[in-house]
């Protein structure tokens, strides 16, 4: 099809950036999964947001988990378990949630600037988990666990103590991510934005 | 439950309704050709599509798709250009698809709004028509396809033949002049497929009709064969089809 | 999330901060709550859309683009996650087990060509409408 690669937003960003934040909200109505080593069950959804970034490139990725912000900020029950509304921002989740935003572009532009430049094999799959852990996980919780600390008012040591419990399911989750992203790539090439 | 969109035949109704159809624009290909990652999709089109009801016929990956979708400047060409009453679509590409309908193979990629009259609506939004006229004629679209009760419902919920009487009303709200339909019963069963020709038959607008569902065209005033990315025989629907039976089965 | 922090606070300090800190953040999260019950999505998502208006004048956010977006996302989330059962019901058909990475790569594969045909859709209908005269001339999109 005769695509000229247009600059700024065209209505097929718009048109991803909606169609992955559905993802990530389907991705929230699957339960969590139990695996036996993690202490938590783990929910997919930020496996979800890991992918807007690997897949989508920074700019997009970082919009689509901006979209379920926005759904969620609006009140509609988006977030794994059916939650939304302010309350969610007030609450203990609410700097890991809007964490995602930063996390999605962190790991778009590691992805687009450092993985996708790389050829070898292992090399690139090394770069994307990379970026998975670097924007999912170090970000996301660079931000949430501070706000957590200010919500509840524990001191910074013991809500970072409290939020490490989850951890090892993100790291398995960050895998996850690494190994979808390299096959959504094998089957269908698309520029990262 | 068949949907009779269009007054009866040989009724008063239907020489009004018949007065009513807007002039078809003349829509020309001059020397347009399509390319894509090095390889040519469409090449030397010239044509001068004027017809109440044209028919496109073609395999697989003949470039007829890409054909339709240079109609109303989905697609602009490579070389050459393509002109709607004159318009040129690469320049006035907005103004040519107000004029010109487009219906999907897909209706689930074509509705995109989570209820059927928000969905009907956004096309008038777009050509800009005053909140206020809107809800009259999004109910006047419905009715006219006999699915006037499907306006408050939740488009996911739709039936595969809902979904595409849904898609072709929501273009047809808008009042073009000639609509594109890009294989529109080739996802649908028979029931539905006789129900779309039916609905297609009897619409107001021109039509241009991408399609490998032979039938459909055998009516039709005028029934082009796309292969090999180009135009091999343009005519009467019978001898279209003799040919393509011929040349492409 | 809750239980883990009462846990782990009860455990380190005492149970006493761990109410206290649980009582905090539940009158934090009540107030929350208390607006968006009482306000309805589309008006809470008019509000957001005229807090950022004066940002759509600078051209950063697009309130026209950001509640086509809305839309998108609660028309198709329910047909994605249809299109996730459907495609874990296909592999459990076929004795593979539930596993995430296989479900997911034909699901995001499927979604971004769906995105394509989607795109020519809205702007076969005319996309983006007309800005509202509001004495400006039509402002250019923002590159990224």
């Amino acid at each position: 099809m005769n695509r000229p690669q247009e600059r700024g937003i065209t209505t097929r960003d718009v048109v991803l950036v909606a169609l992955f934040a559905a993802i990530i909200v389907a991705l929230g109505l699957v339960p969590p999964i139990t695996i036996g080593i993690v202490p938590v069950p783990i929910t997919l959804q930020t496996l979800g947001v890991m992918l807007a970034g690997a897949v989508l490139g920074p700019v997009r990725g970082a919009l689509a988990c901006g979209l379920v912000v926005l759904l969620t900020a609006i009140g509609l029950p988006v977030l794994a378990g059916g939650r939304g509304g302010l309350g969610v921002f007030a609450g203990p989740t609410g700097g890991y949630l809007v964490g995602w935003i930063p996390g999605a572009l962190v790991t778009g532009l590691m992805v687009k600037y450092w993985a996708a430049r790389l050829t070898r094999g292992w090399a690139k799959a090394g770069a994307i988990l990379a970026a998975c852990v670097a924007g999912g996980i170090v970000v996301v919780y660079a931000l949430g666990i501070p706000w957590l600390s200010v919500s509840s008012g524990l001191p910074l040591r013991e809500a970072a103590l409290g939020g490490m419990v989850f951890v090892p399911g993100d790291l398995i989750k960050a895998v996850a991510a690494t190994l979808v992203a390299h096959g959504v790539a094998r089957s269908y090439s698309m520029e990262l934005k | 439950m068949t949907a009779p969109a269009g007054p009866a035949p040989g009724s008063a109704a239907e020489e009004r309704h018949h007065a009513a159809e807007p002039p078809a624009p003349v829509i020309e290909l001059q020397g347009a050709a399509v390319g894509y990652d090095g390889r040519t999709v469409l090449s030397g089109l010239d044509l001068r599509l004027a017809e109440r009801r044209i028919g496109v016929i073609g395999q697989n990956g003949s470039g007829k798709s890409t054909l339709a979708r240079l109609l109303n400047g989905l697609v602009v060409p490579d070389q050459g250009r393509v002109l709607v009453d004159g318009r040129d679509t690469r320049t006035e590409g907005r103004k040519v698809r107000s004029e010109v309908g487009f219906v999907f193979q897909n209706p689930d990629n074509q509705i995109v709004f989570p209820i059927v009259a928000e969905d009907m609506a956004f096309g008038l939004k777009n050509l800009g028509l005053p909140k206020k006229e809107i809800p009259g004629r999004v109910a006047e679209a419905l009715e006219s396809f006999g699915i006037a009760h499907l306006a408050e419902r939740h488009s996911h919920l739709l039936s595969g033949g809902e979904k595409q009487l849904v898609a072709l009303a929501s273009v047809m709200v808008m009042r073009p002049r000639t609509v594109v339909f890009d294989e529109p019963t080739t996802l649908l069963d028979l029931k539905n497929r006789n129900r779309i020709r039916e609905a297609v038959d009897a619409m107001a607008p021109a039509a241009v009709v991408v399609t490998h569902d032979l039938e459909l065209v055998s009516g039709y005033d005028r029934v082009l064969v796309v292969h090999e990315g180009g135009i091999a025989f343009d005519g009467a629907p019978g001898e279209a089809v003799a040919w393509y039976r011929e040349h492409c089965s | 999330m809750l239980a883990i922090l009462f846990a782990a606070t009860a455990l380190l300090q005492d149970v006493h901060t761990a109410v206290a800190m649980l009582l905090r953040l539940a009158a934090l999260i009540m107030l929350a709550l208390a607006v968006t019950l009482t306000t309805r999505p589309a008006d809470l998502l008019e509000f957001f859309e005229r807090l950022t208006a004066p940002l759509a004048r600078v051209g950063v956010a697009n309130p026209e683009r950001i509640s086509l977006g809305v839309s998108l996302v609660l028309r198709f989330v329910p047909e994605v996650f249809r299109r996730f059962q459907e495609i874990r019901e296909a592999q459990a058909a076929r004795g593979l087990k539930a596993n995430p990475v296989a479900l997911l790569v034909p699901l995001i594969v499927r979604t971004l060509k769906a995105a394509d045909d989607v795109a020519d859709a809205i702007d076969a209908r005319c996309y983006p409408p007309p800005r509202r005269p509001s004495g400006g001339a039509r402002t250019e999109e923002n590159p990224t």
